[in-house]
């Protein structure tokens, strides 16, 4: 134990004072001469008997006040309450959650507002310690890059940031900060976490993680103190009001190609995550950022409400198109403004060129290229944009100079290819074009596997041998759940029924090399649909071979394979395109099939920008560049935040502590950087002490009447 | 015993006949206040009345024989009176050291001027109703004795006897009452004035002597209202009246309660003592007046043997009041 005040310390000499009553009152002493003598000597003799404990304990009580009142004064501190090895200079990191829900305003002040000034508070407090900021949303960044000792500094890089950087990541953060403060040179080693701790973010988080960081904390030398600061982002006195909240975004459309002049249309999502149901929620659409359409719906209370909305574009390029929720009297309790405007760039493109390879094309007669240009380019009129603009042509029109008009070849059917067609091929396919291969009866496997497959790794499989099924009993696709996303359209028959399929001949496809631990095609559609909708990414995508095979039959075989070469993409077909050994061109789903098919290879083709693409600029900042940004989490839209009992269990499970101010952080701190101050306990001891004081001498007095 | 000092009494000094006159003067007014309005009969001897005849024995005093009825009978016939109405009363005035307290307070007296004064207006009362009074002072022994005269000049004796009192020596109460049978042999009335501050049983048992004999015995206890309140705060040093080696230096606030439980025991013991021997008792303090005192007594007298002295005895005192604060 210290004391901060020693010197006022000296006031507990008082406790003299009442010693020398009791002890003046001893030697002064009145005289009676007395005649009842032997009632005194009997009385004499029971008080012998009797413990004079009740005296000796006032004595001592009025000993204590001003012992007490003078310890009170001295103000001492409990050092034995302090950390082992927390004194001296700290090294002090400060998360701050810049996610977009640190842009809720409490007040006129937002939450991440209230956290910049926090952490400059703290550099104002702790000038000897060596700062360093990270900010935590999206990913952690340095906010300072380095480590200061001037508060200005940090006032003035703090000054600019902005709730703008997506979704809280919390763990990657606790982990950067760790690193960071290991690095740091000085003993005593703070983390400080401010932040909103939504429900919706924190609560999907589990104990693994959590005992993880835990053990980060003290794997070092000196232990990291950990501090969960939470922001008063809810000062609504009503909690029903502090989450109120409208968010819209626009869904992934998967119409693709966009062509000019073509209807467009697109559908956005409004959810209400507040608990009131909202009526007469206004939604503007715009394009290019002028007003096309206007819609009025009803969100129920944790509900969503679809509205969907049509336009063309006349031109070729990028196009922004926008929705916001706009006029809404709803929008006055809206907490968080930033999630009412989504934004989507949509590419309007030519209609990219295929080249079908077909060795019988000839005019007027049956080739295996057939179906497959019809259902590349069904209309024959100029009227309606077609979504490929197909043209077919002999392998010996496979030169290099040729192919860099097209997106796409598919050999349909060919037998083999010349020595210089195949060089053309490879050099397309390597500089980013996609290739797709159908193995019909008049393909030579063994050249394909020999000079494709072995000499150039161009074919995903090997073609095996050529099977043949009993008419009675054809071959049927797997009815099995399809992993490829931008292939499950085909879950419901309304795109296509795949188990329309049969299938009377085909290659059976075997793996001579290992395969791709991810299809390359599944890989963007994977990141395509992620940066659509994140809350989708929960749901990984394994690293598989089996997520090399599109398609497969029903025996387990693949029907459909697909691998990267170079920078471009081959599809190899275990069967023909045309009619031959199957039903595959007269069925519906043939059709939009081979579209989609088509459509992965072209994306692939090169560093061409994605046809569509969801990914919206900033809502609140519009990137006039077009610019790919992370769109706002739906996560982040949902306002409602942990319970300060979840607060304290969080912060349990970290071997934390939970603050709700900079004062209570600085408080903790001093007491485990010096020891607890207990004068306030002694002051309360004083005053019981008086009380008890009071009481004795009372029963004393009493006692004796 | 002490006859030397009876029939030649000291002089008294100048002091002693100021309190002797003083002493006088009280002892008249509280009686004649007491007695005024009273019928007093001018008949000597009105009481000496015929009883019965009975046999001569050898013996009989010849001058009892009824000659008449000698003449008559031819018999030897002694006549028998009445047994004379005269109270033949001791007072017995204790002098020990303890009687000597007084308390602090102002106007205070000690128990014993108390009892100097309660003893000279009982002579007083007693020889106004024609009663033979005496009066013995005592401590460890009987020190000095006025034997019992219903003359009214006798008082005088009886003032100085009182006036030259002083307290002194310890208190043994029963061996001096022992020595004070001889006083009052006859049947008669025995008064004690003292503070009883001895063992209770052999002050009961040398009582019981003279109920043995017939007397009636009154005990006039006499309290200070110190020594039933126990009013002392501050840390005091009590130094014995009777032995001057004794003394004890105590915190009376924590002594307090035990010592009044003392008191208490001891007057309960004490009264149910005297209920038991039909021994009347009197508590008093020395700031009562003397007049109630003696209203009380002779209250009793007048009615009280019929009651019965246990019944005055069992009378609950209010002498102490329990919830006094200390001083």
């Amino acid at each position: 134990m210290s004391f901060l005040n020693i010197l006022l310390l000296g006031g507990a000499a008082a406790f003299l004072a009442p010693l020398a009553i009791h002890l003046l009152n001893r030697s002064r002493f009145q005289a009676v001469d007395w005649g009842a003598m032997h009632f005194l000597e009997a009385a004499l003799q029971v008080n012998a008997r009797r413990p004079q404990w009740e005296s000796w304990l006032l004595l001592l009580l009025r000993c204590l006040i001003p012992i007490l009142f003078a310890m009170g004064l001295a103000r001492p501190v409990l050092t034995q309450l302090q950390v082992s090895g927390a004194d001296g200079e700290q090294s002090l990191v400060v998360l701050l959650d810049n996610s977009v829900s640190m842009g809720v305003a409490n007040g006129e002040v937002t939450a991440l507002r209230s956290a910049v000034e926090a952490t400059t508070g703290l550099a104002q407090r702790y000038r000897a310690a060596e700062f360093s900021v990270w900010s935590t949303g999206d990913q952690p960044r340095d906010v300072l890059n380095g480590t200061t000792f001037d508060p200005v500094r940090i006032e003035r890089e703090l000054a600019g940031l902005e709730a703008n950087a997506g979704t809280e990541a919390a763990v990657a953060g606790l982990l950067a900060g760790i690193e960071q403060l290991g690095k740091m040179s000085n003993p005593s080693k703070q983390l400080v976490f401010m932040s909103d701790f939504q429900a919706s973010q924190w609560s999907s988080l589990g104990d693994a993680q959590w005992s993880g960081i835990k053990q980060r904390l003290s794997a070092g030398p000196v232990p990291i103190q950990l501090s969960l600061l939470r922001l008063p982002l809810t000062a609504a006195a009503d909690p029903t009001a502090s989450t109120q909240n409208l968010a819209i975004r626009i869904l992934p459309n998967d119409n693709w190609p966009v062509l000019p002049n073509e209807s467009y249309r697109t559908e956005g999502l409004v959810t209400n995550y507040g608990s009131i149901a909202q009526d007469g929620v206004r939604v503007a659409f715009r394009v290019a950022q002028r007003d096309m359409a206007s819609r009025t719906l009803s969100v129920p209370a944790g509900g969503t409400a679809q509205v969907s909305f049509a336009c063309e574009f006349s031109s070729l390029g990028q196009h922004r198109i926008e929705m916001e929720l706009i006029n809404n009297e709803q929008l006055a309790t809206d907490r968080l403004a930033a999630d009412n405007r989504y934004q989507q760039v949509v590419s309007v493109i030519a209609p990219p060129k295929i080249l079908l390879i077909d060795e019988l094309a000839e005019p007027g007669s049956q080739a295996s290229s057939d179906y497959l240009s019809m259902a590349l380019a069904p209309f024959k009129s100029s009227a309606v944009g077609n979504p490929f603009q197909v043209e077919v042509a002999r392998s010996a029109q496979l030169r290099p100079d040729k192919l860099q008009a097209y997106a796409a070849i598919v050999l349909t059917d060919v037998t083999r290819l010349e020595d210089e067609a195949v060089a053309a091929v490879l050099d397309f396919v390597r500089s980013g074009g996609g290739l797709m291969i159908f193995a019909g009866p008049r393909l030579d496997a063994d050249w394909y596997n020999a000079k494709l497959h072995d000499e150039h790794p161009l074919l995903p499989m090997q073609f095996s041998s050529r099977q043949m099924a009993k008419p009675a009993e054809p071959m049927k696709l797997a009815n099995e759940r399809i992993q490829v996303p931008w292939l499950t359209i085909f879950h419901s028959s309304a795109a296509g029924d795949l188990a329309s399929l049969e299938f009377s001949e085909w290659y059976e496809l075997v793996a001579a090399k290992p395969l791709m631990r991810e299809s390359l095609a599944s890989e963007r559609i994977a990141s395509f649909e992620q940066s659509a909708a994140p809350h989708a990414a929960a749901e990984p995508m394994a690293a598989s071979d089996e997520l090399n095979r599109l398609l497969q039959f029903s025996n387990g075989m693949p029907w459909l394979v697909a691998s990267r070469f170079g920078n471009g993409r081959v599809v190899q077909c275990a069967t023909s395109c045309s009619e031959d050994g199957s039903n595959l061109p007269l069925q519906p789903v043939y059709l939009p099939l081979m579209q989609r098919l088509l459509a992965q290879l072209a994306v692939g083709s090169g560093d061409a920008i994605p046809s569509v693409t969801t990914s919206p600029p900033a809502a609140d900042r519009p990137q006039s560049d077009g610019a790919l940004t992370t769109p706002i989490d739906p996560r982040e839209s949902d306002l409602r935040l942990i319970s300060d009992a979840e607060l304290k269990l969080l912060a349990e499970q970290l071997g934390a502590t939970a603050v709700d101010s900079v004062d209570q952080f600085v408080e903790q701190e001093q007491v485990r950087s010096q020891g607890q101050e207990v004068w306030r306990w002694l002051i309360a001891a004083l005053l019981a002490i008086l009380f008890g004081e009071l009481l004795l001498g009372q029963k004393i007095t009493r006692g004796s009447s | 015993m002490d006859e030397k000092a009876v029939s030649n009494p000291p002089l008294l000094t100048a002091q002693d006949r100021d309190a002797l006159a003083q002493l006088q003067l009280l002892a008249h007014g509280v009686v004649e206040g007491l007695t005024a309005g009273r019928h007093r009969s001018p008949h000597k001897g009105a009481s000496v009345e015929f009883k019965e005849h009975r046999q001569y024995v050898r013996g009989d005093e010849i001058r009892s024989i009824d000659w008449k009825l000698f003449g008559k009978t031819d018999r030897l016939y002694i006549r028998q009176y009445e047994d004379e109405t005269n109270l033949r009363s001791m007072i017995l005035l204790d002098q020990s050291g303890s009687m000597a307290y007084r308390s602090a307070k102002p106007a205070a007296i000690s128990k014993h001027q108390f009892g100097v004064r309660l003893a000279a207006c009982l002579a007083t009362l007693l020889i106004a109703q024609q009663d033979s009074v005496g009066v013995a002072t005592l401590d460890t022994d009987l020190q000095a004795v006025v034997p019992p005269r219903s003359r009214p000049n006798h008082l005088q004796a009886i003032y100085e006897l009182l006036v030259r009192s002083t307290p002194s020596n310890e208190t043994s109460l029963s061996q001096a009452l022992k020595q004070a049978t001889p006083q009052l042999k006859r049947r008669g009335v025995l008064f004690l004035i003292s503070d009883c501050f001895d063992d209770v049983n052999a002050i009961l048992n040398s009582l019981r002597y003279f109920r043995h004999t017939g007397s009636e015995v009154i005990v006039f206890q006499v309290w200070d209202r110190d020594e039933l309140e126990f009013p002392f705060r501050n840390r005091t040093e009590f130094r014995s009246l009777e032995r001057v080696s004794q003394q004890r230096l105590v915190d009376p606030l924590s002594l307090r309660k035990a010592y009044l439980q003392r008191v208490a025991e001891f007057r309960q013991s004490f009264s149910q003592g005297c209920a038991k021997e039909r021994i009347e008792l009197f508590e008093c303090t020395t700031d009562q007046s003397y007049a109630e005192l003696l209203k009380a007594y002779m209250a009793h007298r007048g009615g009280g043997r019929r009651r019965g002295a246990a019944r005055l005895a069992a009378r609950p005192l209010d002498l102490v009041a329990d919830n006094k604060e200390p001083r």
